[in-house]
């Protein structure tokens, strides 16, 4: 064999290098497999910690406890009754929420009259405005039992929030979405 | 030997020939020094070709998948998928709310042959574990048993105690414990497990084996909401007139999927074991009661929809068919010919019976056989009650003129929610469920023929609503809700076979909004008795009816119905009443109503 140092030498050299690059590759993977793992252990952690956690709400938010324990003990709230419960259009909701830059007035009744048409203007169609105004200004004169609900489903959300079946009739998309956009649109 | 000397080439004799055809150069043999080296080079070739394929190998397989491999290649099942561990599947109400759930848990036990002091172990797990039985303890530590139980899912705080101790030979095995969230309400219809997570009632049973396959969690059609609404407020009736029993539910129209089923009185299922066998019987569906007045729905529907009686035919009162030897008799005797309208309203049993006497017996069972009460109700639970019901061969026209005023038949009260909503749905069949149905459950049923027409169905609509505005449940209508329904009071049978005097089954079942049907409720009161506030009185207006409103009013605006205004309401009932024509009850027309016809200018109430 003929004695090339310099060939052997790059070829060790190349031999080395590729070692290097091999270790260091997997010493890499390994460290990665194992933070892997880490995660893997705090992800099942974390479901059953949240599975746990699940029922304990939903022991807490069962109604015959909220009803009978919260409302006799804490509150004395009663069922609310049907009158009193409001359609929420967006020309109502709007009317009863204060809106950015609405000038404040002299008192409820007086407020709903002014703000009222202004956003009344601003919603497309309007149905039934002057039965809604109506309906509001009964409401309010009564605004300490007025009970505007969302139905979310959840049992420990006693807010319903309906859409005024004209509004849903009519303009077919989301009366409450068109609000509040309004709400952050307006100045 | 002395050195070796390449000896002399001796002369060739053959010609010197040009390249290729020169012959081939002779060759020494090779030193012993040359051989090794050639066969030590030999096998370095060798050994260098074979670790070149290994790493072209290697180098043509990485630059493959660098360069084509898709990211699945990738993958190891090493990463978590978010997916929850294998464990028996939750069941949750309509709306995701849990009913049953597993919580991982932990069990202990015993080790006994590396307990080195079992003694001892007893005492500190005693303290720890102060509910434990002493001699079964010291029976499990000083046994042979590779595992021998000490105390199944034991709390987090429990676990950490004991591990903490440091026994040898106290082993942990990883349970799980079923946890019924929502405790009273959700017993008769989930039911329970044992300790080994098998079913043993309700749902957990008879979904057994879907429960323990699929992680999926179970939806059930109930509504927690409403179902802790019906709960409490047939509590309330059933202390309020001191009730035996109580059952509800609410059902919606369309889909025949049970919001609520209630049964009371009830148990906590995390504590099943302690409940006693009146408290796990659903008297919703397992009780079968004879339903009374109620049946009249099916009478009216029946007699109208054969072209046998129509709407302004009169039946006198005063002549009452017999049953045995006994007149039928009203709790309220009119004394007067009544029209179809009136009997209903004022819940005759006289003017039922003649109605009966026109269509006759046959028709009456097959009418029934249609209506699905014949037949034992199937339901995702197994907790169901069979009809009692006289076979085709017993029945007579004595049986014809009972079934007329709802006695001699006793359903369960889901069966009769079913064939009332079914005749409220212009006919078309509604199948209880308790399972929430997904998607478009109503187009299958659209081609299922309608079991009455659905002029009969608004008759009996509008007759309902009669009953609510005009008859014996006005305490059972709700402001803003169009409620119409049907009482019944029915005598209770004694233990002697006899129907007692003073004990009684007052229901109601009612629908609203009845212009457009979307719900079924429906409230029992087994012997109620009347109070100071009832003016002694237990008929079912006067317990049930005014039950089932409180409940509507609650119920309504959860269920996305918001309330009518008068003015709604009296538009509604105009329209609702127009099938009856110019009919009269009590001498005044249908459709000049009792309060709704008038609203004032301002909209004040």
């Amino acid at each position: 064999m003929s004695k090339s140092y310099p060939s052997m030498l790059s070829w060790f050299g190349l031999v080395l290098a590729a070692s290097l690059m091999l270790y260091h590759t997997s010493d890499r993977v390994n460290a990665l497999s194992r933070q892997l793992d880490s995660l893997n252990a705090q992800i099942a952690d974390a479901q059953e910690t949240r599975h746990v956690l699940t029922a304990d709400w939903a022991y807490l938010s069962n109604p015959a406890r909220l009803i009978a324990d919260i409302q006799a003990a804490h509150v004395d709230l009663q069922p609310t009754p049907p009158k009193d419960v409001i359609t929420a259009s967006p020309e109502i909701m709007a009317s009863l929420l204060p809106l950015r830059g609405a000038s404040p007035a002299a008192g409820p009744t007086t407020r709903i009259a002014s703000a009222a048409p202004a956003i009344m203007h601003d919603v497309a169609p309007a149905p039934a405005a002057p039965a809604a105004v109506a309906r509001v200004a009964t409401a309010t004169r009564r605004h300490d039992r007025v009970f505007a609900s969302i139905n979310s489903g959840y049992v420990n959300d006693h807010m319903v929030m309906q859409h005024s079946s004209a509004a849903q009739a009519g303009t077919g998309n989301d009366a409450i979405g068109v609000l509040i956009d309004q709400l952050t649109i307006k100045p | 030997m002395k050195g070796w000397q390449r000896p002399e080439k001796p002369p060739s004799r053959q010609p010197v020939l040009p390249g290729l055809f020169s012959p081939p150069k002779t060759r020494r043999l090779a030193t012993p020094g040359e051989q090794a080296l050639e066969t030590a080079r030999v096998r370095l070739v060798f050994v260098a070709l074979v670790f070149t394929l290994a790493w072209v190998v290697l180098a043509g397989r990485l630059a493959y998948l660098t360069l084509s491999g898709s990211p699945s290649d990738f993958q190891n099942d090493r990463t978590a998928t978010g997916e929850a561990p294998a464990r028996r599947a939750d069941i949750t109400d309509r709306n995701g709310n849990i009913m049953a759930t597993s919580l991982p848990t932990v069990s202990v036990c015993a080790d006994d042959k590396s307990i080195i002091n079992p003694d001892e172990a007893a005492k500190e797990l005693l303290a720890i574990l102060p509910d434990l039985d002493p001699t079964r303890l010291n029976d499990a530590l000083h046994g042979d048993k590779y595992c021998a139980m000490i105390k199944r899912h034991l709390t987090p705080h429990q676990y950490y105690e004991v591990n903490k101790l440091g026994i040898a030979g106290i082993e942990f095995r990883p349970d799980e414990h079923r946890l019924y969230p929502a405790d009273n309400l959700s017993a008769h219809i989930v039911g329970y497990t044992d300790i080994d997570d098998n079913g043993i009632a309700g749902i957990e049973k008879s979904m057994d084996a879907r429960l323990e396959n699929d992680p999926d969690p179970l939806a059930l059609s109930i509504d927690l909401r409403v179902q802790g609404i019906v709960r409490h407020e047939l509590a309330q009736a059933m202390s309020d007139f001191n009730a035996q029993a109580a059952a509800g539910l609410v059902m919606d129209i369309h889909t025949g999927e049970l919001l609520s089923l209630v049964s009371l009185p009830d148990f906590d299922p995390n504590h099943a074991g302690d409940a006693t066998p009146d408290q796990r019987f659903n008297r919703a569906t397992q009780g079968v009661y004879e339903m009374g007045s109620t049946f009249k729905i099916f009478n009216t529907a029946l007699a109208l929809d054969s072209g046998f009686v129509h709407m302004g035919d009169m039946f006198d009162t005063r002549k009452p068919p017999e049953i045995g030897h006994h007149k039928i008799r009203d709790f309220e005797e009119e004394g007067r010919p009544m029209n179809v309208a009136e009997i209903f309203v004022h819940s005759s049993n006289i003017g039922s019976a003649l109605m009966a006497e026109r269509f006759g017996p046959e028709r009456q069972r097959a009418f029934f056989e249609r209506m699905g009460l014949t037949e034992k109700l199937s339901l995702e639970i197994p907790e169901v009650g069979a009809p009692l019901i006289p076979s085709a061969h017993d029945w007579n026209e004595t049986t014809m003129l009972a079934a007329a005023f709802g006695h001699g038949i006793a359903v369960n009260a889901v069966q009769l929610a079913g064939a009332v909503a079914t005749i409220v749905n212009n006919g078309i069949p509604v199948h209880p469920t308790l399972l929430k149905k997904t998607g478009d459950a109503d187009n299958g049923d659209q081609g299922t023929a309608a079991v009455i027409s659905p002029r009969t169905s608004a008759l009996i609509r509008a007759m309902m609503r009669l009953v609510v505005t005009r008859g014996t449940a006005k305490f059972a209508d709700v402001p803003g809700y169009m409620v119409a329904g049907k009482t019944g009071t029915a005598d209770k049978i004694g233990a002697n076979h006899h129907y007692e005097d003073n004990a009684r089954v007052s229901s109601f079942i009612g629908v609203f909004p009845v212009n457009a049907p979307r719900y079924l409720v429906f409230a029992l009161l087994d012997d109620p008795k009347g109070n100071a506030k009832t003016h002694g009185y237990a008929t079912a207006g006067w317990t049930a009816a005014p039950t089932i409103a409180r409940i509507v009013a609650q119920i309504g605006p959860l269920l996305d119905l918001p309330p009518l205004t008068k003015a709604d309401v009296a538009a509604a009932d105009e329209k609702l009443l127009q099938p009856l024509g110019n009919l009269t009850v009590d001498g005044v027309p249908v459709e000049e109503g009792d309060g709704y016809a008038s609203v004032k200018p301002d909209g004040a109430e």
